[in-house]
């Protein structure tokens, strides 16, 4: 239909689009429109909800050891209790605080640091960029999670070192995604005519690359937001990142597996990480598909 | 030319055929309501800017338009109504009744396979040949589209042609099985203009000898001048100009084709000196709504 | 004419690495005199989208100069360009990325206009050569405002807010020629700028250029594979083939009596929309035709 031409292929096309403010207004709602992104948002805004307010909305106490242990779920106590006779619903709701917002600072994180270094890499190439790669190399060499939990246990079990380990195994990916669109958006054309307007590299950073970085960058990063949360729960599972008797689900599921017949310990706080390991999954989907250019009508 | 005795009678007529596209703004009226016919031996161009709609009308002949949208109408390949073709009835007409010749040869071939695999594949595929005869079927449609050396052009990756070359295996695969219908959807765009002309003559002469009827699709009007029997402009999904070729390029009818002939070069009343590019006058302050750019 | 040329590219050889090297042009001297528009024709890989970029500064070249009234142009390497040298603009091919998608229009342009700004206050601080400076007296000729130039090329003023996505692809490309055009060059280099347009348009766009480029007494290297346009256009062509210059002259003398073999073969296989059905002259597969330039007699 249209006359396609070569260049098309070469442009930066997936960088391409909507000015950044515009596009997230309309893309929210529309990315609720389908049943998936309606149910997804509405867990995902569901749970930011608890995790802000939900330690004023808890039942019990959860860290109070004042129930009876290993109650099955009753009217008195939802969800159940545990082994120490705390009600495990307030927990589970207290545990979102921990979860919920850790994910959000840890992905926040590695996506400043991972974008830092990625324009750092693709902006001054050769040495600086080698030394970057290599070490983004070295990171991904390694299984993700086994080198959490090395990192996590050399530091030291706390939820600070957690949030630091998960840090460092999930930085380089952002690196690497924005070195090679900064590395692309150098040598696109907009970027040259800039330049020969006498654009100094400082400024055509800030004027011309960095704006187009930043979009796909935010929908990497809310694509992120589901693993970080599994991954941090999964320390904490571990043992290498929340303490008792803080609430928190990954632990939660751990004592659960040393009594695996009092079954609602570990189902509610791990249908809790599923929901929101999913939710943010799917809503970045959504914000994905939307955002991507390829997926708008011309 | 079209007065070549065809090969057998075959007619292509395709009937009040529409496209819409749903969206969510609205539905996207893509064809409104072509009627087009050609048969054996001639060359019917479609001509047309970007977004006319001539790339979808090749495309929901061969039922590849994209999967939400809605078609009425009928495409008729003698009287097989090809709109109301489905999976393996239309994969059967596909390829082998209907061959295609796409844009680009870089991506319409398959880069990590050799020629000669592509080729005899496509041919084993629709008629269920020995491998040694699919074979010498390949050879022959390669050396009939004038790819030198033939049979050592089998053992080659795409990537080894030059444009040029990789046009001609594309249109080799497309004529391997025979196929009485050819659609070309701006078969030489991404070609050089001296490539291009010999890649014109070929479709020209095979269509002479072959008897083929094919569809021809294009922006360029000095293509569709030099290639093509009958002239259809679309334009916003209609076509709106109709006829033998020299009817339509030397004595438009339609003010569109006329504006569109005014704007070129080489053209009868076109641009053909210095003074003319004056008369087209300045861009005058219109809408933009990103439609059309004249 | 003055007696020195304004843009002159002497001897240019580049090589893309490679095993082997690959060799994009090879010994390639021309002049652009004041004032002219050259168009500088030949098909893909002969080296003419090279030389635009060496012209320009944005490839430097593996030996030969590129002088700008007699003065070596820098190459642009990472350091930003000095107003001395924002004399030499470029507008581009791909309408799809020459222009940035998350700027307003009219901010776009507005850049160029700066850049003209800059280089008038260098050329008074730095008393520049006469040539230069005469310039000056037609900035007021030179629309002033985002907004003027818009409606230079036949769009409003109130497109200034607008964003590139909301253009057509021939108006992104004028749009690029004005902010290229209002850093008011004395050479503008146009790399294949109407080739991904439609055929309609194509002319217009072309012509649109020239006049203000002449309006503005700017010299124009339009680069073209279309010889039928550029030749209404260009007082002057040049023919590359190989990384050569096979041909060059008055661009009726080139047109009507080519003499370079390659030449002739190009001029015949350009189809005329005539209606007379006649096909192109066609090559046989893969001829060779010879590097030397065919020099016309006096």
């Amino acid at each position: 239909m249209s006359r396609p031409t070569t260049a098309d292929l070469t442009a930066p096309r997936s960088l391409l689009g909507r000015p950044r403010r515009r596009r997230l207004w309309r893309a929210i709602p529309k990315a609720w429109r389908t049943p998936l992104g309606v149910a997804a948002g509405l867990i995902a805004l569901g749970w930011l909800v608890i995790a802000l307010i939900g330690p004023a909305i808890v039942p019990h106490d959860p860290l109070a050891q004042d129930l009876p242990r290993f109650q099955a779920p009753s009217r008195a106590a939802w969800l159940g209790t545990d082994e120490l006779g705390r009600d495990v619903f307030s927990r589970v709701l207290a545990g979102a605080r921990v979860t919920i917002l850790l994910s959000l600072l840890l992905v926040l994180m590695s996506m400043l640091v991972g974008s830092l270094l990625g324009v750092v890499a693709g902006f001054f190439g050769r040495w600086v960029d080698e030394v970057i790669m290599r070490l983004t190399d070295l990171v991904m060499a390694f299984p993700t999670v086994i080198l959490a939990m090395v990192t996590a246990a050399a530091l030291g079990a706390s939820l600070f070192n957690a949030v630091l380990a998960a840090l460092v195994v999930s930085w380089p990916s952002y690196a690497r995604v924005v070195r090679s669109m900064v590395l692309s958006l150098r040598s696109s054309e907009f970027v040259a005519s800039g330049r020969l307007l006498g654009f100094s590299p400082a400024h055509s950073m800030r004027v011309d690359i960095l704006p187009n970085v930043a979009g796909p960058t935010l929908v990497m990063a809310s694509l992120d937001i589901g693993t970080a949360a599994l991954l941090l729960s999964g320390l904490s599972f571990l043992g290498l990142g929340a303490k008792p008797p803080m609430p928190e689900w990954g632990s939660m599921v751990a004592t659960a597996v040393q009594n695996f017949d009092r079954w609602w310990l570990g189902l509610f706080p791990g249908l809790a990480i599923l929901t929101v390991v999913m939710a943010f999954n799917f809503l970045g989907d959504a914000l994905r598909d939307h955002l991507d250019p390829g997926a708008e009508r011309a | 030319m079209s007065d070549t005795t065809p090969r057998s009678g075959t007619t292509v007529r395709i009937e009040g055929l529409t496209l819409d596209i749903p969206s969510e703004d609205g539905v996207n009226h893509i064809l409104r309501g072509i009627d087009l016919s050609f048969s054996a031996g001639e060359i019917q161009g479609l001509a047309g800017e970007s977004g006319s709609g001539k790339t979808m009308t090749g495309l929901a002949m061969i039922g590849l338009e994209p999967p939400t949208a809605r078609i009425t109408g009928q495409i008729w390949l003698d009287d097989v109504d090809l709109a109301q073709l489905k999976g393996g009835a239309l994969n059967a007409i596909r390829g082998r009744r209907v061959g295609t010749v796409f844009q680009d040869p870089s991506t319409s071939l398959h880069p990590q396979l050799t020629v000669g695999s592509q080729l005899t594949d496509h041919v084993r595929h629709h008629l269920k040949v020995s491998r040694a005869e699919a074979r010498e079927r390949a050879v022959a449609a390669l050396d009939r589209v004038g790819v030198p050396q033939p049979a050592a052009a089998l053992t080659r990756y795409p990537h080894e042609f030059s444009g040029g070359q990789r046009q001609r295996v594309a249109i080799a695969i497309a004529l391997a099985c025979a196929p009485e219908v050819l659609i070309a959807d701006e078969p030489t765009t991404a070609l050089d203009v001296t490539v291009q002309a010999g890649v014109l003559r070929l479709i020209r002469s095979l269509v002479d000898d072959l008897g083929l009827a094919v569809l021809f699709i294009t922006h360029d009007l000095g293509v569709m001048s030099a290639v093509a029997d009958r002239v259809a402009v679309m334009r916003q999904g209609q076509i709106v100009d109709h006829g033998p070729r020299s009817e339509v390029l030397t004595r438009p009818q339609h003010p569109y084709t006329q504006a569109l002939l005014a704007a070129l070069p080489g053209a009868r009343g076109g641009l053909n000196s210095r003074d003319d590019l004056a008369r087209l006058g300045s861009f005058s302050p219109a809408p933009t709504t990103g439609g059309a750019d004249v | 004419m003055s007696d020195q040329p304004l843009l002159s590219a002497h001897d240019v050889v580049v090589e893309y690495p490679g095993t082997p090297p690959v060799r994009a042009v090879d010994g390639v001297s021309f002049d652009l005199w004041p004032g002219e528009v050259v168009g500088l024709v030949g098909e893909s890989g002969c080296g003419k989208s090279t030389m635009a970029r060496v012209l320009t500064g944005l490839i430097k070249p593996r030996s030969g100069q590129v002088l700008l009234r007699g003065r070596p142009l820098p190459p642009l390497g990472l350091g930003g360009r000095s107003p001395e040298w924002t004399g030499v603009q470029m507008v581009f091919q791909d309408p799809g990325s020459s222009l940035n998608p998350r700027r307003r229009v009219g901010a776009q342009i507005a850049d160029g206009i700066a850049t003209a700004r800059l280089r008038q206050a260098y050329q008074r601080r730095h008393r520049a050569e006469a040539a230069d400076a005469d310039q000056s007296a037609d900035v007021q000729r030179a629309p002033a405002t985002p907004e003027r130039w818009l409606e230079r090329i036949g769009l409003t003023a109130r497109d200034a807010d607008r964003f590139p996505r909301h253009f057509s692809g021939g108006q992104r490309q004028r749009i690029a020629a004005a902010r290229a055009l209002a850093a008011r060059p004395t050479v503008l280099i146009a790399d294949e700028p109407i080739s991904a347009l439609d055929a309609s348009t194509q002319a217009k766009v072309a012509h649109l250029m020239c006049s203000m480029a002449s309006d503005l007494g700017a010299s124009l290297l339009l680069i073209s594979h279309d010889l039928s346009i550029v030749r209404l256009v260009a007082d002057r062509l040049i023919v590359m083939y190989q990384g050569h210059v096979v041909e060059r002259g008055q661009t009726e003398q080139v047109w009507s009596d080519p003499l370079h073999p390659y030449t002739k073969a190009l001029l015949g296989a350009i189809p005329a929309p005539d209606g007379a059905g006649r096909l192109p002259e066609a090559a046989g597969p893969d001829v060779a035709y010879p590097l030397e330039e065919a020099v016309r007699p006096d």
